[in-house]
């Protein structure tokens, strides 16, 4: 079993593990569509990692990294020097044929069509956007989301050749994160509040109903603690409180929320009884998810404690201050890597309920930090304090 | 966009001379340019993202090389992303371009699978995946899935046999509501002329029972649980689950006919009950099943309509739906926009009707479903609705609709049912 440790600061550099969906190559090339057990994907911090659907980007030292599809060809390896002023970049994505990179300096950069670029090219920025806070790439709807400083959101439609403004609205809200789903979207305030609007027909707004909402509504039942960070997935979303709770609502098609989905049935269901076993199909309303019920073997009687949540499309995924990482949703692309998804012996097209990744534990990983890409989960982690074997190497996947 | 009418697919099964066999199944996908183009057109200007029509073109590209695994994988990516995306927004919103590319993914996998599994090990998740792009997609390749699936149905295992309970008496035709209230009746015609009905009915908007006018169906003759497994056993429908759909627990639950004659009609094997609740309602299952499409006719009344309209195609206009389940199920009070003849096979159905003017005494919800009363009619909650009681005394219509015979329902009249034993309904929507 794993001891108890401090969680280590999360902004060192650290081993990045992925699995889950390679179906265009963005984790290993290979034939493999699906990557299991996990891979060391590289040595980074995991906030310099941005994972879509089909490919992953990232940043080193002045450099950009794309891996997967690029442009109209799967199993590329592409890196790009950006010039963005000198400033310290904090986050990068690409989509379609542009790149965005947004800065220390609370600017967002638009490289475009950098697919007619060559390898190792400079790039120099097209259109800069200021007073950005943060950004979100939805690739399935094509949609970049950005949240200024004191002033709103928009979000835009990437065309073929465009940026076409879709949908703005101001808000006084003072932005500590912007999350995005299919059809639905987060903020969390620096205050610890939290907003949703969007598709409200899965309950995935967290108002207690299916109603749809134009603009941020405050989210009232999450109103009594203080949310340190949030992630939407594609209907479902997951709350961390700064007690180092869960709180999770919205779609459970394919148990996504972590509490008892509804098999082979699509539901409307929003009953949310959880005792005698039974499933819900929509979660309306935030609620507490307590992981200790699906830990079988706990040495102390602790409650869980979470430091880290993420969701993807139809999953979700949790660290845990002793360095687990829980996993729960849909299976079929490798993205839970449970006991029996490595031994294929489920049905990964069933919804799995909330287990511990035992496969970070065999390799003596501590979990720190998680992050997950639609149909994938990727996870920083460091070396457990006590190892004392040697280590296997692990054959690093990129760099 | 390829267009497919029923009376076309209707021809082609007709007119089949050549059956393809399973192992000549892949003739049926047309060559990989013409895939390639297809794709091209359906997704020119959608919005789809780069990323699927790249996987589509592999997959394009793979089964007419008959790399079947390769098409089978990407195959299977296809239908999850696709589904994802037939779940964002409204289904009244989402762009055909998805429902075809549905299809075209259910179509890569079904082959794939047909191909790679010589032995008809998979047969039954062949059909489903079919069904499923029949169900959710739109016909693409003059409805390829659907004549992929006349040369499953031919290698189909023998599915095992339903016991029909019998029917446990006859009861006489009767208007009483056995809640002790007298209720007025509708008009019974015999066979009415065109004109007729079409004056006393849709002009009068006023409900009737008509007779002796479906007695030529073969349905009446062949329908029955044993049939419906033969024909159908083994095709994935949605089936409603759940007490009726008003209620919290309601949703919808995608299992084979055979599966849901077992669970949801017949008694549960010791006695009593099915077990479980669940309706196959309102559902096009003649379209998904040519076969039993003609088993039934389209009454000539459904080609009269009130708008001056030429060349008005029956085929095409009108909807057709199943209603099949065992005893009990509820549709709640509602009202529908179109004209409704309501053909009753086997079993008989309580209905209760209302006209619209008697609309704020039924409290319709103000939800998104507000064709639909509050007011559970046959256990009303007086105090929540008052205005209820007068007017279920002064204004409804009450029948017990026997086989044989078809309920005229005209647009907005609210209707109420349940059935009184295992039921088989046919309606038509105009």
């Amino acid at each position: 079993m794993l001891k108890r440790h401090e969680p280590s600061p999360v902004c060192e550099k650290k081993d990045i593990y992925a699995f889950g969906y390679n179906g265009f190559g963005q984790f290993m090339i290979s034939q493999s569509r699906k990557t299991l057990p996990p891979i060391h994907l590289l040595q980074t911090k995991l906030n310099k990692l941005q994972v879509t659907w089909s490919s992953i980007t990232w940043m080193k030292d002045k450099s950009i990294h794309i891996r997967g599809l690029f442009g109209e060809n799967p199993s590329s390896h592409k890196s790009f020097i950006v010039d963005v002023n000198s400033e310290k970049m904090k986050c990068s994505c690409y989509h379609h044929d542009t790149l965005f990179v947004l800065t220390s300096k609370k600017k967002l950069y638009f490289f475009n069509n950098i697919t007619s670029h060559e390898n190792n090219d400079k790039l120099t920025p097209g259109r800069v956007e200021e007073n950005v806070l943060d950004f979100v790439v939805n690739e399935s709807i094509n949609q970049l989301s950005v949240v200024y400083e004191s002033w709103g959101v928009k979000h835009f439609k990437i065309g073929e050749d465009s940026l076409q403004l879709e949908k703005h609205f101001s808000c006084a809200i003072k932005v500590k994160q912007l999350s995005c789903g299919n059809s639905h979207n987060l903020l969390l305030s620096a205050d610890g509040h939290v907003f949703s609007w969007g598709m409200g027909s899965r309950g995935q707004l967290g108002h207690g109903d299916l109603i749809s909402q134009e603009t941020p509504k405050l989210i009232e039942i999450l109103d009594m603690i203080r949310v340190t960070s949030v992630a939407c997935g594609g209907w479902h979303n997951l709350a961390l409180s700064d007690t180092q709770d869960i709180y999770t609502w919205g779609w459970n098609c394919s148990g996504q929320t972590g509490l008892p989905a509804p098999s082979g049935v699509f539901s409307t269901s929003v009953n949310n009884k959880k005792e005698g076993g039974e499933s819900c199909g929509i979660i309306p309303s935030p609620t507490l998810l307590q992981l200790e019920t699906y830990c079988l073997h706990r040495e102390d009687d602790n409650f869980i404690s979470i430091t880290s949540i993420a969701c993807g499309a139809k999953h979700s995924a949790a660290a845990t201050s002793d360095g687990c990482l829980f996993t729960w949703g849909w299976a079929e692309h490798g993205q839970l890597a449970h006991e029996c998804c490595l031994s294929g012996s489920c049905d990964v097209s069933l919804s799995h309920l909330p287990a511990i990744v035992p496969w970070f534990g065999k390799e003596k990983l501590k979990v720190v930090e998680v992050k997950c890409g639609w149909w994938s989960t990727l996870a920083s982690s460091e070396e457990e304090f006590d190892s004392v074997n040697t280590k296997t190497k692990h054959k690093t996947a990129a760099e | 966009m390829e267009a497919s009418s029923n009376k076309t697919r209707l021809e082609n099964l007709g007119n089949l001379e050549k059956m393809l066999t399973w192992s000549d199944c892949h003739q049926l996908v047309p060559p990989q340019k013409e895939l390639l183009a297809f794709v091209d057109r359906i997704t020119c200007n959608k919005n789809v993202t780069r990323g699927l029509i790249v996987l589509l073109q592999q997959a394009c590209t793979s089964i007419s090389c008959m790399e079947y695994e390769q098409t089978f994988n990407v195959g299977n990516e296809l239908m999850n992303f696709t589904w994802e995306m037939l779940n964002c927004g409204h289904w009244k919103d989402v762009d055909c371009c998805w429902l075809q590319i549905y299809s075209l993914a259910s179509l890569f996998k079904a082959i794939s699978l047909m191909k790679m599994t010589d032995g008809r090990s998979k047969i039954e998740e062949i059909c489903r995946v079919c069904d499923m792009g029949v169900l959710m997609g739109a016909p693409i390749f003059d409805d390829i899935l659907n004549q992929l699936l006349k040369i499953i149905q031919q290698n189909l295992p023998q599915i095992p046999n339903v016991v029909e309970e019998k029917m446990a008496g006859d009861c006489p035709p009767t208007h009483d509501a056995g809640d002790g209230e007298v209720r007025k009746s509708v008009n019974y015609l015999t066979c009415p002329s065109m004109q007729t009905f079409k004056y006393s009915c849709m002009d009068a908007v006023e409900p009737a029972v008509i007779r002796g006018c479906v007695d030529h169906w073969p349905a009446f003759k062949k329908w029955n649980l044993q049939y419906m497994n033969e024909m159908a056993g083994h095709r994935t429908v949605p089936v409603e689950v759940g007490s009726k759909y008003t209620d919290d627990d309601w949703g919808q639950k995608l299992m084979t006919i055979n599966q849901f004659i077992r669970e949801c009609v017949l008694p549960a094997p010791h006695g009593g009950k099915p077990l479980k609740q669940g309706y196959l309602a309102q559902h096009q299952l003649f379209d998904q099943i040519p076969e039993l499409r003609s088993d039934i006719d389209i009454p000539d009344y459904c080609c009269i309509t009130t708008a001056e309209e030429d060349g008005f195609d029956v085929d095409e206009n009108v909807d057709i739906n199943a209603w099949f389940g065992p005893k009990g199920t509820v549709s709640p009070c509602h009202h529908d926009p179109k004209h409704n003849l309501l053909v009753q096979v086997v079993g008989r159905k309580l209905i209760r009707l209302y006209p619209s003017s008697c609309s704020p005494s039924l409290y319709p919800r103000e939800d998104l479903i507000n064709n639909t009363s509050q007011v559970d009619v046959e256990n009303p909650d007086h105090q929540q609705f008052p205005l209820f009681h007068q007017a279920d005394q002064l204004h409804c219509k009450q029948l017990i609709l026997q086989p044989g015979e078809m309920l005229y329902i005209p647009p907005k009249y609210w209707h109420y049912i349940r059935s009184l034993d295992t039921s088989f309904s046919v309606s038509f929507w105009w």
